[in-house]
């Protein structure tokens, strides 16, 4: 699915076709919607300043080539607006060397007033661009990581985080540019394409006709680049994505890379991976270029044609198609003027296509990208709230597991038919050999994964019935693995739940046994934690964890091997503070310590994914041949020289 | 670590030390700077068959009666015209633009007739999406054949610049002490890695390119110009004046200096944000925390976004500056060439020429007055990359004595050991262990027994005392040579995204498949492994995610087992185990005590019991040393107490 792989130098064929393009560019509506204001703000603002400076940029060029440079008259409209007297500006044959010299300072003029303006609103709509793209490009990095987060256990053993972290940065970043490059550009591009052959026509048909016909071998370029770049753009995300993860994980494993001297073969991978990410994007953006150079070729013949016929034009001073419109700038036949603003509007309706082509070219790149942040967001995730689900009633009776079965790959069964039932006010010890499934069973009580048959109720209630989050707001957990976060023990205490005071947190440390090492702590309870806590012990970061656990404050709790890194004093001290607090409360616990064991009111042994026995440790132990006692067996076998009698 | 204040003097000096990495790829630079010349040569001529084409086909000037002389560079294709009609000069000016077309990409003056070639790709809004094109960085000021040539040379070039500066930053993270990684996030590094390592190639150009291309053209735009059009001298004097204008952006640069570092420091944030969240899913998920996650992820993301801003800021106002310089400088001229024409001492097609090359030399100039501005945002992230390079490595405290395989065991004299932060962890700890033996470290969470093992293999170095192998201190050995012969099993056991062979292989590369077999079967892993559908060669996931930790921990016993190292260091290996795979593993260390020095850090007493020799901690000092049987007969003792109450008496 998603899986990232690295195989080796085989280019990914590409998948996407002119539909499937489309319909991504579709998808990206949602997120662009509550922007669409501002957009339309800028596109009608860009509008306006491009009209404006169109107009006064013929202007300019009247005044400037026909009236101070080639000295010829100018037309009426031009004495309009600078008020100048028609009788020494047009109605002479040349104009006389003080009338040129007249005009230096309106063009010096006009020209500070289009900068200014072009200038000052340009950028200020550059800025404003940032700002609206960068909204929406949050909303999907958000929606990204939202949906990242609500996949199950079974979706994220299966992927790579560096691959998480390429598709929320770099992936999601298409979001805004699809923006620019399917929307703002090419309105923009086709206004001054339509524009030029508007002018163009004006001046004369023929010409006009050829910017059209340009259109062409443009269509063309664009059908059969499209494919090529595409697969080239993909297979470059894919390997920088691969990069990603290889990085992310030699840093997380960098002990056991120490431990075992594996560096410069760490090293060697990273460089073939780093080669062939930089191989692909070689290849891929070689295309994008040589695309680029032979779209110019197309436009560069095209405007070259038009010069050469506009420079021969002038110089039999043939007149212009729409004489009237044009003599008010003094284009009434072809001359310096007329030849410098029909060539610039040919080219800027000519170039607009050659950059519509480059949009295109790069859209390849923005589609891509953007169909591997769809990806993502178009797994559903496996644990969902059923469309009735209603929310959890506060826990009071029974937690009963009926016939589970699970799985994470189809072939390796984890659990098999698990039943047993769990009070209010008990203590259920999961015992069994590692790797049995005890972690697994708890994880389906939270609903981190769902079971493949059978099912689990608490109260009766089957909770796929129940919202997920109302579930798991009255389960707390202490987990194997000590998770900290990087935040200050105080926030990592009350992670999961925010609202708990200061008061709370120090209770719940307490009862953790990990108050008095906090307070020893440079700032107590203030001092920020790395992202691995290295700092701490394990035994301190597992009583840690345990507080988070505890501050939660919740009915049902789940202490997956709490004391596995404790020394057995600090053990014994805190199974005594959590038997006190617990009153009352549901508990699982998962150990392999007999000294834990025994204080369970009820064992669960497990072995294979079986439930094998169930009952009190004095009620199996009188099962002669039970497995329970054999287990016990061992344990004691080992150590009876020293160990004490029966505790009671 | 981040974004610490840079100033002027750091800056040269990082720019320096970017140039010394550069340096092994001169010729390559400088056949890239090569080809610029050529192609920015090409774009002088240009303006020229324009002139031709206005004075003498518009304007019907002949040819050979311009006021001003045509520079030599031109005039042999001028010559050939003399005497041409329009129409034949007509044909003649389309043949050779054809030609350019092809060649270069350009036939003319205006930038519509001009094409550079580039590949950038469209890149988001913040300091991280932008380095995808900077790692990419390369372009050419023409296009056609030439500048497509150009483009895929540089490309080549900036290539092997980033892989091998990334290549370096890589080594280097993995040679950095172990407990660096305690403070610094993971994303952190990746983000180094990735995006700060690109900035190398856009100094590298714009240090060595833009400078030389600036002073290319404004050398060739002043000489022609005053070749050209001796009536006008102000024109000349305008082309000098640019360069020095060029300088004003420098009052900007130290602002863009620090909104940069803000913008790579936030971007640093977010990266360690996602990363954090990702690998820390089943806690976020099962605490139900996935909100307050995700709110903690957007604030992150806003703020880098909000940082990037601000530096756009900057960017913003040094267009302001430059648009504005060149503005002053165009009108300065403007009135002296039109007077010139206007009295016939320039023609129309001068004005044409004149222009472009104004335009040219701004656009030169321009890029040098921003050079020293967008140097700023590539030397913060030069300096991200300086300081990890920079940290010491654990091999510099070492010499580079090989250890051959160590003959009689390891000695800790008078060891102590505080942590960066203040944190005592060891103090006067004595201690020895010889091939043979098993040593047990014992003592209550935090008393320092994982410390003391890290000490063994330079994980970390000591304070103060020495720790010798064979007599010697191991800080003459070299670490490679150190580290082979101390195997160590982690408490907290990491597994990589692999098959379970590669897993196990890593302890030993020469272990062959039986040995790896056996190291899994004493382990207590082949039960599993056999189960899984493709035994050994099965991929596990991220960090092992399909397997249990007790299963994980398993495998690195197996990868402690396959080794062949004589010092063989388990902290805490039987903690996830039950009783039964326990006494396997027992057992099978028993065997190899035979072989090699057996150090183990546990809590059990089934795996103490058996050690030769027991340290007991407590607050970082030895306080009992003996085996199980002479501890267990010191009334009072403190080992004594420590394995009572582990079997419940207090209970």
């Amino acid at each position: 699915m998603i899986r990232t792989t690295s195989d080796g130098n085989k280019a990914r064929p590409d998948d996407l076709n002119l539909h499937r393009v489309a319909r991504i560019f579709a998808r990206t509506w949602p997120f662009t919607r509550p922007m669409v204001k501002h957009l339309a703000l800028i596109v009608v603002v860009s509008g306006f300043t491009f009209l404006y400076s169109v107009i006064l940029v013929s202007i300019l060029v009247g005044v400037i080539q026909n009236g101070v440079i080639a000295g010829e008259p100018l037309g009426s409209f031009h004495i309009t607006i600078y008020g100048l007297d028609p009788d020494v500006f047009v109605n002479v044959d040349r104009l006389s060397d003080e009338a040129r010299l007249a005009l230096l300072w309106p063009v010096v003029w006009t020209s500070i007033a289009m900068t200014v303006v072009m200038v000052g609103v340009g950028l200020a709509i550059y800025y404003y661009t940032i700002w609206i793209f960068q909204q929406i490009n949050q909303l999907m990095r958000v929606s990204l990581i939202e949906r990242l987060q609500a996949q199950s256990l079974t979706f994220h053993a299966n992927t790579r985080t560096g691959d998480a972290i390429y598709r929320v940065y770099q992936d999601s970043a298409m979001v805004t540019q699809i923006i620019y490059a399917i929307f703002l550009q090419p309105l923009m591009y086709l206004g001054r394409y339509f524009f030029g052959v508007a002018v163009v026509a004006a001046f004369n048909p023929w010409l006009a006709l050829m910017i059209s016909v340009t259109l062409l071998p443009v269509l063309l370029l664009a059908a059969k680049f499209s494919s090529p770049l595409r697969s080239g753009f993909r297979t470059t995300r894919e390997r920088n994505s691969a990069l990603t993860s290889w990085i992310q994980e030699s840093i997380t494993g960098i002990r056991l890379i120490k431990a075992t001297g594996i560096e410069a073969k760490r090293l060697q991978t990273f460089e073939q991976h780093s080669e062939q990410a930089f191989s692909a994007a070689f290849a891929a953006r070689s295309q994008l270029a040589l695309f680029g150079v032979m779209a110019f070729v197309v436009v560069g013949v095209m405007l070259l044609a038009q010069q050469s016929i506009t420079a021969l034009l002038s110089s039999v001073e043939a007149s212009v198609f729409a004489r009237d419109m044009l003599l008010g700038f003094g284009f009434a036949t072809w001359n310096l003027g007329a030849f410098n603003v029909a060539r610039s509007r040919f080219s800027d309706g000519t170039v607009s296509l050659e950059a519509l082509l480059g949009l295109w070219g790069r859209a390849q790149d923005m589609a891509v990208g953007l169909s591997r942040v769809f990806e993502v967001l178009d797994l559903e995730p496996e644990i969902q709230d059923a469309p009735n689900a209603r929310e959890m009633m506060p826990f009071d009776q029974l937690v009963r597991f009926d016939q589970v079965n699970f799985s994470y790959q189809a072939d390796i069964q984890v659990l098999q038919d698990i039943s047993f039932t769990a009070k209010a006010g008990s203590v259920t010890a999961l015992v069994g050999p590692t790797g049995a499934g005890k972690s697994t069973l708890m994880s389906l009580l939270l609903r981190l994964a769902d079971p493949s048959s059978g099912r689990i109720t608490i109260d009766d209630v089957d909770i796929r019935a129940l919202t997920v989050e109302s579930l798991r707001n009255q389960i707390s957990i202490a987990t194997q693995e000590n998770i900290l976060f990087t935040d200050t023990v105080l926030e990592n205490i009350r992670y999961a739940a925010p609202d708990a005071s200061e008061v709370d947190v120090e209770f719940a440390a307490n009862v953790a046994c990990a108050h008095e090492f906090i307070s020893a702590l440079p700032s107590g309870y203030q001092t920020p934690l790395g992202e691995r806590a290295t700092k701490l012990s394990s035994g301190q970061r597992q009583r840690l964890v345990i507080a988070r656990a505890i501050v939660k404050n919740s009915p049902i709790l789940i202490l997956d091997e709490p004391t596995s890194a404790l020394d057995a004093e600090t053990e014994q001290q805190l199974l005594a503070n959590l038997k006190k607090w617990a009153i009352g409360r549901c508990i699982f616990l998962i150990t392999h310590r007999l000294s834990t064991i025994r204080q369970a009111d009820q064992i669960v042994y497990i072995r294979s994914g079986r439930v094998i026995e169930t009952g009190q440790h004095d009620e199996l132990m009188t099962h002669e041949e039970g497995a329970y006692r054999q287990f016990v067996g061992t344990t004691i076998g080992d150590t009876n020289d020293d160990a004490p009698g029966e505790p009671s | 670590m981040s974004g610490s204040n840079i100033d002027t003097r750091e800056t040269l000096r990082l720019i320096r030390r970017a140039t010394v990495f550069v340096w092994p790829l001169r010729y390559q630079v400088a056949a890239k700077l090569a080809l610029a010349v050529v192609g920015i040569s090409v774009l002088l001529v240009m303006p020229w068959p324009l002139k031709l084409l206005i004075d003498y086909v518009i304007m019907g000037v002949p040819i050979g009666d311009s006021p001003t002389p045509y520079p030599p560079f031109v005039s042999p294709l001028v010559d050939l015209m003399k005497g041409l009609t329009p129409l034949e000069v007509v044909t003649v000016i389309f043949v050779f633009s054809f030609l350019t077309i092809i060649l270069v990409g350009a036939f003319g003056i205006s930038a519509a007739a001009r094409d550079g070639t580039g590949a950038n790709l469209s890149q988001g809004l913040d300091t991280a999406t932008r380095s995808e094109n900077m790692a990419n960085i390369s372009d050419s000021k023409v296009g056609g054949l030439l500048g497509l040539f150009e483009y895929r040379y540089q490309l080549q070039t900036t290539h092997r610049l980033n892989h091998r500066f990334r290549s370096l930053l890589f080594d280097r993270l993995l040679a950095l002490p172990m407990t660096h990684f305690s403070d610094a996030s993971v994303g952190d590094a990746v983000y180094r890695v990735l995006y700060d390592t690109p900035a190398i190639s856009r100094i590298c150009y714009e240090i060595w390119v833009v400078p030389f291309l600036a002073l290319y053209t404004a050398a060739a735009v002043i000489w022609t110009t005053s070749y050209c059009f001796t009536a006008v001298p102000s024109v000349a004097w305008a082309a000098w004046a640019i360069l020095p204008s060029v300088f004003i952006s420098l009052l900007v640069t130290g602002l863009a200096r620090r909104r940069s570092a803000e913008s790579r420091a936030a971007g640093t944030t977010t990266t360690a944000r996602i990363e954090e969240g990702m690998s820390n899913i089943v806690a976020v998920q099962s605490l139900g925390a996935n909100k307050r996650e995700l709110a903690r992820f957007e604030d992150d993301s806003a703020e880098s976004f909000k940082r990037f801003r601000a530096y756009m800021l900057v960017v913003i106002s040094l267009i302001v500056i430059q648009v504005a310089i060149a503005l002053a400088l165009i009108f300065a001229v403007f009135f002296d060439v039109s007077e010139a024409i206007i009295a016939g001492k320039m023609s129309a097609g001068d004005y044409s020429v004149l222009f472009a090359y104004f335009v040219l030399l701004l656009e030169h100039t321009g890029a040098m007055g921003a050079l020293w501005f967008f140097l700023q945002d590539n030397v913060a992230a030069m300096q991200r990359v300086f300081q990890i390079i920079d940290l010491p490595r654990d091999a510099e405290s070492h010499g580079d004595l090989p250890l051959q395989s160590v003959k009689h065991g390891i000695v800790m004299e008078n060891v102590s050991f505080t942590y960066p932060d203040g944190t005592h962890a060891l103090s006067g700890v004595n201690c020895e262990g010889r091939i043979g033996e098993m040593i047990a470290l014992v003592g209550a969470t935090g008393a320092g027994k994982s410390t003391l093992a890290y000490l063994m293999p330079g994980f970390i170095n000591t304070n103060d005392g020495r720790v010798l192998i064979d007599g010697a201190d191991i800080r003459r050995f070299s670490i490679d040579s150190l580290r082979r012969n101390i195997a160590f099993v982690f408490q907290e056991s990491v597994v990589f995204d692999d098959t379970i062979e590669y897993n196990i292989q890593i302890g030993n590369p020469d272990a062959t498949y039986e040995d790896i077999e056996a190291a899994a079967r004493v382990a207590g892993a082949l039960e599993f492994i056999e189960k899984l559908p493709d035994g050994f060669q099965s991929r596990v996931g991220q960090a092992g995610g399909t397997l249990s930790v007790g299963q994980k921990q398993r495998l690195s016993i197996a990868r402690g087992l396959v080794s062949s190292a004589p010092i063989l260091i388990l902290d805490e290996p039987t903690a996830a185990l039950d009783p039964e795979t326990e006494r396997a593993l027992l057992t099978a260390l028993n065997v190899e005590r035979e072989r090699r020095l057996l150090i183990i850090i546990a809590h059990r007493l089934s795996t103490i019991r058996t050690a030769d020799r027991i340290y007991f901690l407590e607050e970082g000092r030895v306080l009992e040393t003996g085996n199980h049987d002479e501890l267990m007969r010191r009334t009072n003792g403190a080992y004594k107490r420590f394995v009572e109450l582990q079997f419940g008496k207090v209970a």
